[in-house]
Parts: structure tokens; C-alpha cells; sequence
């Protein structure tokens, strides 16, 4: 699959009003070139000492095709009621959902950036195998690159389509993904940042 | 549906656990200049003082003392009278073998460890060790006081040992009122990439800067495997390093000393200074039987008051091997002493190099051999170094703490002092020992470190699963007015243990560096280096990135 980068403009992204709330994407995936396998959805964020806070709130799933196995979650994770709300406050941040591919999977992200100084960080999207390979072509299908203040860059394949902004709906509740993320994160307070 | 889990687990898991599984049962505890004794001393709740740590550790325990200012007002006892000593830190529970207590910088910080404010009308030793099978690393310790009015006592001192087997390493001792180093007794003592400079004691009986010596070592007799290594003293009123009443042989190698004997950061000569580099033994100029032989190889000294290397009147003749001199009064001194007084040349010198100053005194008669001045084949001149500047020795350390790597007084290729040397039974490249400090002519690179003068952008990490290795990038945006032009070198200070950088193309001090050949990076222009690293345990990475440019 042949990589190109798809500028911010060219996507979406629009202010949901929170200090930190970052833009939100509509995102649809294409497994067909994975057709008959059963895998993983899984979303990942590389954690560094350096980097600015971030979660990514994780819902609006469709096309999960699961068998009643639970998700993975790693690190700084933890699943909502339509959802996950990934982080990066350790070393490696996982959320994964089990699913058999070949039809087109949707979901939504809404990001929660820091604008304060710091090291980036990077949210990878990638469809795997049982074992945790790569299922398709070698490399994540998607991914976002986060650095404070200034806007994301998005990667990927061409198995994914951003299609349009997110409805009010679809924005009311990555806002209460949101609200939700906060509670959590203030909950954990001390684990944060420990690998 | 466990086992799909399981599986996916598995690999991403394994080296975590190996390595959490492979962790010592020893504690580790935190002290921060503004936490409390009565916390539970860990990272998020440190304690405040080093006392309290010590009660606390046991052998094999590591305790990190977090950055920033630990003021002390007075001592752990009161001075009984005038001419008492009191100590400020006092060291003295003991480690094991193999088990030392730690007493360590937090990683990439700076603890200093400040006197400066005490009012005790005594001596003061700031740190007093008396403990053994102890490890202290990476502490600044600064203003052990004289008091003024009170000239009733000689120095005071910055850290003082008595203990054996332990570790003093990469520690800043300065600007106390007597010695920074101090090694009263003990055995196998190692003093491991330390500064000691601008001491001075001001108020000493026996005049004023003639006890504040960057490194004193004066054990007695049976107190072997005392070694100083990788040290620099400068700008100490005295000498910087002495031996002088050591009943033991001392070693000191690859360390250096310069600009002793004057106030400190002057050229202004202090009468009762002594300002010698390195004095190696002696008693007073009195005859002892049975004296040690010291050993002092590959160190440097230079613009010392005195002598560069000075045997000062000792009776047994010490070991100076590849040592180099430069611009001292004289660059050696071999004055013994025979059992009759009287005085005596005694000193076993190989492969020692002087240029400028006085060049020797008192080696006529010594065991001399194979020393630039007793060469009738090579001469020394600038062109003999890649960099001949005395200037600079004090730049930082690498990120171990070791020497920062220099031109300076490092031979050039095509000079005639490579392999004029003779086999000591020591290391050496080529067909013979070259002489002075520096073995070999392999071109060394200075760098300016310019990361003050650029903005940093460090971009988030993705991975391969391929390959496990996590991929990002660091950018550089010189925000200076200055261009920098040539070799650029990417050094990863503090680097996560069990994280590597795959694409590494050298090292400095230990950590990691990426270096461009020829880069451009003009005001306002932005270089970014790609980085990889291996990261089995898929740890936070964390590192202090910093940017050097070669000086032409």
C-alpha cells in the first residue's frame, strides 16, 4: 500500500471548544485486502518522558466483526462505554479490538493535546494478526502525528478514508469520551508516567 | 478467547517481565531539597535529608538525591571548643561487599551539597565518610567555611574519608576552605572522575592558602589500593594533588592539575601557596624508612605555580610514567631524600614529556629514560600536538563523567614523540609507548556545545512490528545569529536504561551520538536527525538531547 501524507486542511478538524480539545476525525477503514482473517484493530501511542499529555478518545465503532474476545488494553488505557480513551502517559499505551476482516470498519478519534511545550507523540493505527504482525502490507494504516501547538499530520494508506467531519452527535459524545478521559486520568493521578 | 490475548501479549511482554523479574530486591529511596523526613522517601514523596536516608538504607539500598540546593546551617555536633571539628554530613553506616550503600544524583540532576552558610566556630568537614562500602556519585559540595577571627586551626574540609572501599565518583567538590578531597586513612579507596578547584583557605594558622589542596591522599602505613583516576584539580591555593605523609602507595593516573598557587582564578601568586601539580609523597623533607613507591602515569599538569610533577624530598623513588608537562617551574622535580637528609634525585621516569617552563630539576641521577628532555632525537614544539592551547580543560565532563576529549596536548600525526617511548608493560598502539599522556595521534574533534542556541522539536515515536524498533525524529532550529558550519554531532544524554539508539554512529561518554560530516544550519534554519531505538521493555524513553558543533 503506497503511503501518503494528506494534509490537516484536507481533513478535518475543528475546535470542539475544551482548552486542550483537539480536532476530531471520522475515520473508515478497508480490510479487504485482509479478507477472511481475524485480527486486530489496534490503536497505539508510544509513550516518551519528554511529551506534552495526550489522549485520544476513541468511539463511534463500526464494522467490528468480533467474536465476544475481549479488547487489550496496555498501559495508559481504559475503555468507555462506546469506546477507549488511549493516553501516553506510559511507555507503551495499547487499546485493541478482536475482529474478523474484510468489511469496512469506522470509527472516530478525538484528540486531547496539551498545547504546552513538550515531545510529540503519535497515534498508530494498525490491523494484526493474531500474533500481533502486521495482517496486510508491512506498517500501520494509519497514523497521527501529534506535536503541541501545532495541528496533527495524518499518514495513510489508501485502505483509509477520513470522509467527513463528525455530526454535532458524533462531537457531543467524543466530548463526553472527553469529559469521561479527565475523570479518569485525575483518578489515576500517581500512575501517570510510569512505564 | 484468553489464549488470542495471550498470545498477542506475549512478545510485547516478555523482555518486561524478564527484566522486572531480574530486578534486585535492594530499595531504593529519594531525597529532594523540598521534601519531608516523615514521607515514605519515594519518588512522589521524598525525604528531605541525606541523615534520615542514611538511617533508613542498608547494604545494597541506592539513595537518589534529587536536584537542586540542600543548605546546611550547622553541624550534626556542636563545636566543643575552638579548635573542635564538626561535621555537616556524616557518613558512617557501612555497605557490605558487593552491597555498597549508593548515595547518588538523581539521573541528570544536580544535588548540591552547600556549607557555605554554617557559623561554627571550628573546623567543619562537610562530608565525613567514615563509613565503608559506600558509593557517592554525582554530588556537588561547595563551601566547607573557616571562620573568620579564628586562626587557631588549619583547613577545613570538603569531603573527608576514612573508610575503605568506597567509591567517590563524578563528584564537583569546590570553593571550600581547605582540601575538596581528603583521604585521611582507609584502603582501596577509588576517587573516579572528580573536581576539585578554587580552594582556599584564607584563615589557617600556618598562613593563608597553604592547606587547600584539590586532592589530598595521606593514609597511613598498610592502607594499600588507594587510586585517583580520571580527576581534575585547577585554581586550588595550594598544590592539587598531595601525598605528602602517605605511608601507602597512592596511584593517580589520567587525571590533570593546573594553575595551583594563586588565588584562586587569578595569576596572582599566594605567598604560603606550595602550587604544585601533582606532589608525589614526601614527610616533611625528613628521611622515612620503608616509604612507598607512588605511581602517577598519564596525567597532565601545567602553568602550575611550582612544579608540574614534584617528588618533594620523598625517599623512595615513585613511578612517573607518561606524564605530561607543560609550563611549570619545572615540569618535574625529582628532589629526594637519603637516609643521611641529605638531598637526591629519585624518581623511576619513563615516557614523560615537558615543554616550556623550566623543563626538569633534580633528575640528574634519577632513573630517567626514554623522557623528551633526555631524547636527543625528538624535539617539542607546538607542531608536535594537535592542539597545543591550555586553555579549556575545564570543560564539561561527558555524560559518565569521564574527561572531556581534547586536542589539546594530544600528539599530531608525523610527530617525533610517537613511539619514542618504552614498554612499561602498559598499554600502547604502534611499535613503542608514545610520550606523554596521550597514546596515539587519532584526530580528536573539539565541539562547542550549541544546544543553548537552538529550539528543540522532538517528534512522538512509532514502531515497526517488524522489527520492534520505534522510529522518530529530533529537530534542531538554530535560533541564534550564528551559522554553524561543518560537523554537527547528536549526543542522547541519560538515555533510558535498556533503550539503545540502532543508528548510533558513535559514542561520547557513554551515550549515544549521530554526527553529520557536513551540515549546514544556518539563523533560523531547522536540521532534523531520524532516530531508532531498541526497546525491549517498551519503556518511556527519555533522554536530554543536545547538539554540538566542531570548532574549526
Amino acid at each position: 500500500m503506497k503511503l501518503f501524507l494528506r494534509p490537516l486542511l484536507l481533513v478535518l478538524a475543528f475546535a470542539c471548544g475544551g482548552a486542550w480539545a483537539g480536532p476530531a476525525y471520522r475515520v473508515v477503514v478497508d480490510t479487504g485486502a485482509a479478507a477472511g482473517q481475524w485480527g486486530w484493530l489496534d490503536f497505539l501511542i508510544l509513550g516518551q518522558a519528554a511529551a506534552s499529555p495526550v489522549h485520544a478518545t476513541l468511539g463511534g465503532f463500526a464494522g467490528i466483526d468480533g467474536d465476544g474476545t475481549a479488547p487489550i488494553l496496555a498501559g495508559d488505557a481504559a475503555t468507555t462505554a462506546g469506546g477507549a480513551v488511549l493516553g501516553n502517559g506510559a511507555g507503551w499505551n495499547e487499546f485493541a479490538l478482536w475482529t474478523r476482516f474484510g468489511g469496512r470498519i469506522g470509527f472516530d478519534v478525538l484528540f486531547d493535546v496539551d498545547p504546552r511545550a513538550g515531545a510529540g507523540s503519535t497515534l498508530e493505527v494498525a490491523l494484526l494478526d493474531a500474533a500481533g504482525n502486521y495482517a496486510v502490507a508491512p506498517g500501520d494504516v494509519l497514523a497521527f502525528a501529534l506535536m503541541p501547538g501545532t495541528d496533527p499530520v495524518v499518514t495513510a494508506t489508501d485502505a483509509v478514508t477520513l470522509p467527513e467531519a463528525p455530526a454535532p452527535a458524533l462531537v457531543g459524545a467524543g466530548l463526553a469520551l472527553l469529559a469521561l478521559a479527565r475523570r479518569r486520568t485525575a483518578a489515576r493521578g500517581g500512575l501517570a508516567g510510569s512505564a | 478467547m484468553k489464549n488470542r490475548q495471550q498470545l498477542f501479549v506475549r512478545r510485547a511482554c516478555a523482555a518486561a517481565i524478564l527484566s522486572a523479574a531480574g530486578c534486585a530486591s535492594a530499595a531504593t529511596y529519594y531525597v529532594a531539597p523540598s521534601g519531608s523526613d516523615a514521607a515514605a522517601g519515594t519518588l512522589a514523596a521524598p525525604w528531605a535529608t541525606i541523615a534520615h536516608a542514611q538511617a533508613v538504607a542498608a547494604p545494597g539500598d541506592t539513595v537518589y538525591f534529587r536536584g537542586g540546593a540542600y543548605v546546611f546551617h550547622g553541624g550534626v555536633n556542636a563545636c566543643a571548643s575552638m579548635t573542635d571539628t564538626v561535621n555537616a554530613v556524616a557518613l558512617n553506616k557501612s555497605g557490605q561487599a558487593g552491597k555498597p550503600i549508593r548515595y547518588w544524583a538523581y539521573p541528570g540532576e544536580k544535588p548540591v551539597f552547600d556549607f557555605a552558610q554554617m557559623k561554627d566556630n571550628c573546623r567543619v568537614k562537610g562530608v565525613s565518610v567514615t563509613g565503608s562500602w559506600l558509593h557517592l556519585k554525582g554530588l556537588e559540595v561547595t563551601g566547607a567555611p573557616q571562620q573568620p577571627g579564628n586562626l587557631l586551626n588549619n583547613e577545613s574540609w570538603g569531603v573527608w574519608n576514612s573508610g575503605s572501599n568506597n567509591t567517590f565518583e563524578a563528584l564537583d567538590t569546590h570553593h571550600h576552605m581547605g582540601p575538596g578531597m581528603f583521604i585521611a586513612k582507609g584502603s582501596n579507596n577509588l576517587v573516579l572522575n572528580v573536581d576539585s578547584h578554587h580552594n582556599y583557605d584564607p584563615y589557617s594558622k600556618s598562613g593563608a592558602g597553604q592547606n587547600a589542596d584539590g586532592f589530598g591522599v595521606h593514609v597511613g602505613a598498610n592502607s594499600p589500593g588507594n587510586v585517583l583516576r580520571g580527576c581534575r584539580a585547577w585554581a586550588n591555593t595550594d598544590d592539587g594533588y598531595d601525598f605528602i605523609n602517605a605511608g601507602s602507595a597512592v596511584t593517580v593516573e589520567y587525571s590533570w592539575a593546573w594553575r595551583h598557587g594563586y588565588y584562586p582564578g587569578t595569576t596572582t601568586s599566594i605567598p604560603a601557596g606550595n602550587g604544585n601539580g601533582f606532589k608525589v609523597g614526601g614527610y616533611g623533607g625528613a628521611y622515612q624508612a620503608g616509604a612507598p613507591q607512588h605511581v602517577a602515569r598519564f596525567n597532565v599538569a601545567f602553568n602550575n605555580k611550582a612544579a608540574g610533577f614534584y617528588a618533594n624530598h620523598h625517599p623512595a623513588a615513585s613511578y612517573f610514567y607518561n606524564n605530561t608537562g607543560v609550563n611549570n617551574r619545572p615540569d618535574f622535580n625529582m628532589l629526594g631524600v637519603d637516609p643521611s637528609g641529605a638531598g637526591i634525585a629519585l624518581g623511576i621516569l619513563r615516557n614523560n614529556l615537558a615543554w616550556q617552563g623550566t623543563l626538569v630539576s633534580n633528575v640528574a641521577g634519577a632513573d630517567a629514560a626514554n623522557n623528551s628532555w633526555n631524547l636527543a632525537s625528538v624535539s617539542v614544539t607546538s607542531a608536535d600536538f594537535q592542539g597545543a592551547s591550555l586553555d579549556g580543560w575545564d570543560a564539561a565532563r561527558l555524560p559518565d563523567g569521564s574527561l572531556p576529549v581534547l586536542p589539546n596536548l594530544r600528539l599530531a600525526a608525523g610527530s617525533d614523540l610517537l613511539d619514542k617511548g618504552v614498554n612499561v608493560g602498559l598499554p600502547y598502539e604502534g611499535t613503542a609507548p608514545d610520550l606523554g599522556a596521550f597514546e596515539g595521534s587519532a584526530r580528536v574533534t573539539a565541539f562547542a556545545d550549541a544546544t543553548a542556541r537552538v529550539r528543540v522539536a522532538q517528534s512522538g515515536l512509532t514502531l515497526n512490528r517488524a522489527t520492534q524498533q520505534m522510529s522518530g525524529t529530533l529537530s534542531f532550529t538554530n535560533t541564534s545569529t550564528t551559522t554553524f558550519d561543518g560537523v554537527l554531532m547528536l549526543r542522547l544524554d541519560a538515555l533510558t536504561d535498556g533503550v539503545a539508539l540502532v543508528n548510533r554512529t558513535g559514542s561520547q561518554g557513554g551515550a549515544p551520538t549521530l554526527t553529520l560530516g557536513a551540515a549546514r544550519l544556518a539563523p533560523g534554519q531547522t536540521l532534523t536527525f531520524p532516530v531508532v531505538f531498541a526497546n525491549p521493555a517498551h519503556a518511556a524513553v527519555a533522554y536530554t538531547p543536545r547538539l554540538f558543533a566542531a570548532l574549526p
